[in-house]
């Protein structure tokens, strides 16, 4: 598989999974913000807008509530305007429904609405109680102060009545008449504080149990009044009396009145509580409702949330585990290829750099050798002209010489003769020697019968006894005698021997002499026709150095212009060289960057990396060397020579090749 | 003429010596009747091993009998020096085919010992004494005993 297509195939699953999490996400951030907007628009505003109407209704309440009591004119005003507020906060309610739909908030704002006007009315009806109140109570009051001015002047009366009499030393019975009269008024007079106490008292308590509890004072007054009548005889007092059931009479009918006031009162205020209450009802539901909505839609939100975190979270382990598995993959396959491809780049580089290093000496001992060899075509052209005129010398010695050889055969020739006499001479000495052994043969034959004879004589001597003593003596000597001839003959025979052989070895000599003189005779013609063949050859051979003069200053000319291409060729080897120390770096670099540097000293290409050093190290030393060199003279080979064994010393491979190239300088 | 007396301390008297293989023998000098060169030699069928055959000296037929084989020895090659010693047998002239013929020789008791029990490459029953003159050893052989065995079986075969 291509590295483009393994990446994009890495990245690319990388980016499915990102994409179907972002999608997760996206969807589940989308439920949440309708959700959320629901709530911003929705539900918040309904919440506020209860809240408004419970907030403002519970101050309406309130403020009626204080103006009943202390019946001041700013609660009521104050009551009022909470009350406007309310009614705009209804009428919000009312747009929020419309805008949004909202049925529930509709209802509950029509029915808080009623219930606003109901509690509207309601207040109204209050303010006119209130009037009412204030009217039957100044009547009260009034009523109340006659009833009390006409006991005042009753018990007045009837105490100067009392002085008088007592003055007048008046009987006991129309005292005592008197007095009892006075304190009927006074009893008049409790009882008609009493009312009052308990009025004020139910007023200020707003009971009207205790109002209606001392309605029953009324008939006792009225009885105690006519307890009065009937012992007053006075028509002034008879006409306070009857001023006084009058007063009293009014004043109940008062009471009765205010009872009735603070009845509707009191229902007027159950009615206001009611509609405040359902107001508030109404807001508080739509309120809880909207908090329960709420609720709802923050539960609904923080679960969107968590089952999109949960499935990021998940998402996100399975796309760190793909994204972990795929890296190491894709990195694992990326750098294996390319390790491999880096090793063989830093082999090939390393080789490059050997090639390049081999290159420019080489090019540089081709320049070296080009010099030389101009150097040399210069000689050989000052020798060849030397060649022609020793040629021409030559010539001349070779036909004296194939004059000499001419005469050298001919000596051979009588040489060759002469030694076939003296084969002849060693024959006939042969032939005479073996004449000579029989002869020898044939004597020493004799001597050995002889000596047989000898001792027959011996043995003969020996039978006869005493008388062949004698004989015995002369046949001893008989028997030395032919001792001595058999040895002499045997010496004669040894030494015909040697002389057969001998002679034998000279005929052999003799032939070899003969064959080596023909031989001789033979290569002194040949000799000679050589020589006169190399007179006539030597003048080719002048006429050919000649054109081989001229053809050598050609080679001259193009050696020279081939000495200047190859120190070009140096350069550029060397200029080679120094590129491909730039690649090994490179090479290095990269090797570097695909290993790390702490691999790079510990993996198997490591042992790579001290031959590129040392290398490294001599291409530094080496380059200005050889430039210097190259500055200084180009026939000084030294340095550079100096140089490469320096350099084969330091780079231990490709030890033939080098030793090689070595060879040709 | 002197005839030998046998003592028990050895043999004196001149013998004549001649050579088989490598060692020199000595045979009383009064049993030769003469020495001749080698002649022609005609085998007979039917003779003892030793016997090389029958040889013609002016004109009596003579047997001749090979030392070498008599001696219990591989017969040699015959060469120039070859000899044939006619000795007086019981029946005749026999002769004795020797590789050289050497000297007469004369042995004096103190030349001469008694032969060794065993050791000698001849039966010790032919050898009359072992001469020891001139630095040299040479075994004097009784003939009559040399020829014993050859004669008694060529008298078996007349």
């Amino acid at each position: 598989m291509k590295l483009g297509t393994k990446l994009i195939l890495g990245f690319s699953s990388l980016v499915v999974v990102a994409i179907a999490l972002g999608g997760v996400a996206v969807v589940q951030m989308l439920s949440v913000k309708t959700e959320a907007d629901k709530l911003a628009t929705e539900i918040a505003p309904t919440v506020e807008v209860a809240n408004g109407v419970e907030r403002f209704s519970l101050k309406t309440m309130y403020a009626n509530r204080a103006y009943q009591y202390t019946g001041e004119e700013k609660y009521l005003e104050e009551g009022r305007a909470n009350l406007k507020l309310v009614r705009d906060n209804l009428k919000d309610a009312a747009d929020l429904a419309k805008a949004k739909n909202l049925k529930e908030l509709d209802d509950a704002q029509k029915a808080a609405g009623a219930a606003v006007d109901d509690y509207d009315k309601a207040v109204g009806d209050t303010v006119k109680l209130d009037k009412l109140q204030s009217e039957v109570l100044a009547n009260l009051i009034k009523e109340g102060v006659s009833y009390f001015d006409i006991c005042n002047k009753y018990l007045e009366s009837q105490s100067k009545i009392l002085k008088e009499e007592i003055l007048a030393k008046a009987e006991m019975d129309k005292l005592e008449e008197l007095f009892s009269k006075t304190i009927e008024i006074n009893a008049i007079i409790d009882l008609g504080n009493e009312v009052r106490r308990e009025v004020w008292k139910g007023l200020a308590q707003r009971d009207p149990k205790a109002i209606e509890s001392v309605m029953a004072n009324f008939p006792k007054v009225n009885a105690k009044l006519d307890g009065l009548v009937g012992k007053t005889k006075l028509e002034v007092n008879l006409r306070q009396l009857a001023d006084i059931r009058t007063a009293g009479g009014n004043y109940q009918k008062q009471m009765q009145a205010i009872l009735g006031v603070m009845t509707e009162s009191a229902h007027l205020g159950i009615t206001r509580m009611e509609a405040g209450n359902k107001v508030l009802a109404e807001a508080q539901k739509t309120s809880e409702g909207g908090i329960k909505n709420t609720k709802e839609a923050t539960a609904g939100a923080a679960k969107a949330l968590a089952s999109a975190s949960t499935i990021l979270v998940v998402g996100l382990i399975a796309a760190t585990l793909l994204g972990i598995a795929l890296a190491f993959f894709i990195t694992r396959g990326i750098t294996k290829a390319l390790i491999s491809v880096v090793a063989d780049m830093s082999s090939c580089s390393d080789q490059t750099s050997s090639a390049a290093n081999q290159v420019a000496s080489g090019a540089q001992s081709l320049a070296d050798g080009t010099s030389k060899n101009a150097a040399a075509l210069e000689e050989t052209s000052a020798s060849l002209e030397e060649m022609s005129s020793m040629v021409k010398q030559t010539a001349q010695n070779t036909a004296s010489a194939a004059q000499l050889a001419g005469e050298g055969r001919q000596a051979g020739e009588r040489g060759a003769a002469a030694m076939g006499e003296l084969a002849k001479a060693i024959g006939d000495i042969k032939a005479n020697a073996d004449q000579t052994a029989k002869i020898v043969k044939t004597i020493d034959e004799i001597a050995f019968q002889t000596n047989l004879l000898a001792l027959n004589a011996a043995v003969e001597a020996a039978r006869a006894g005493d008388a062949g003593k004698g004989f015995a003596v002369v046949a001893e000597e008989v028997r030395n005698l032919a001792k001595r001839a058999g040895e002499a003959a045997r010496n004669t025979a040894q030494l015909i021997e040697q002389s057969v052989k001998a002679a034998e070895n000279g005929v052999g000599l003799s032939k070899n002499v003969t064959e080596i003189v023909n031989q001789t005779t033979q290569t002194g013609r040949k000799i000679n026709d050589l020589v006169t063949e190399v007179a006539n050859s030597a003048k080719e051979v002048a006429t050919g150095i000649e054109q081989v003069t001229v053809a050598v200053r050609q080679m001259d000319k193009v050696t020279q212009s081939n000495a200047a291409a190859a120190e070009e060729n140096s350069a550029v080897g060397e200029e080679l060289s120094a590129q491909s120390q730039t690649l090994n770096q490179l090479v290095a670099q990269l090797e570097i960057m695909v290993r790390g540097q702490s691999d790079l000293h510990s993996g198997a290409p490591a042992a790579h990396a001290p031959v590129r050093k040392t290398q490294t190290a001599h291409a530094t030393q080496h380059i200005p060397e050889k430039r210097k060199t190259q500055g200084a003279s180009r026939m000084d080979l030294g340095p550079v020579h100096g140089g490469h064994e320096a350099a084969k010393k330091a780079i231990p491979f490709d030890e033939d090749q080098d030793q090689q190239s070595l060879g040709k300088f | 003429m002197s005839t030998p007396e046998k003592t028990s301390a050895g043999v004196s008297g001149k013998f004549l010596t001649f050579q088989v293989a490598e060692e020199e023998y000595g045979i009383e000098i009064n049993a030769v009747r003469e020495i001749i060169g080698t002649l022609p030699i005609t085998p007979v069928p039917g003779s003892p091993g030793e016997m090389l055959g029958v040889v013609n000296l002016r004109g009596k037929v003579i047997p001749v009998v090979s030392m070498r084989v008599r001696f219990g020895m591989q017969p040699g090659e015959p060469h120039a020096e070859n000899v044939i010693l006619v000795v007086d047998g019981r029946s005749g002239p026999i002769g004795l085919f020797a590789d050289r013929v050497k000297e007469v020789a004369n042995f004096t008791e103190a030349d001469t010992e008694p032969p060794p029990s065993y050791g000698l490459s001849v039966d010790t029953t032919m050898v009359k004494a072992i001469g020891k003159s001139q630095g040299r050893i040479r075994i004097l052989l009784d003939i009559q005993r040399v020829l014993g065995s050859t004669e008694s079986a060529l008298a078996s075969q007349a």
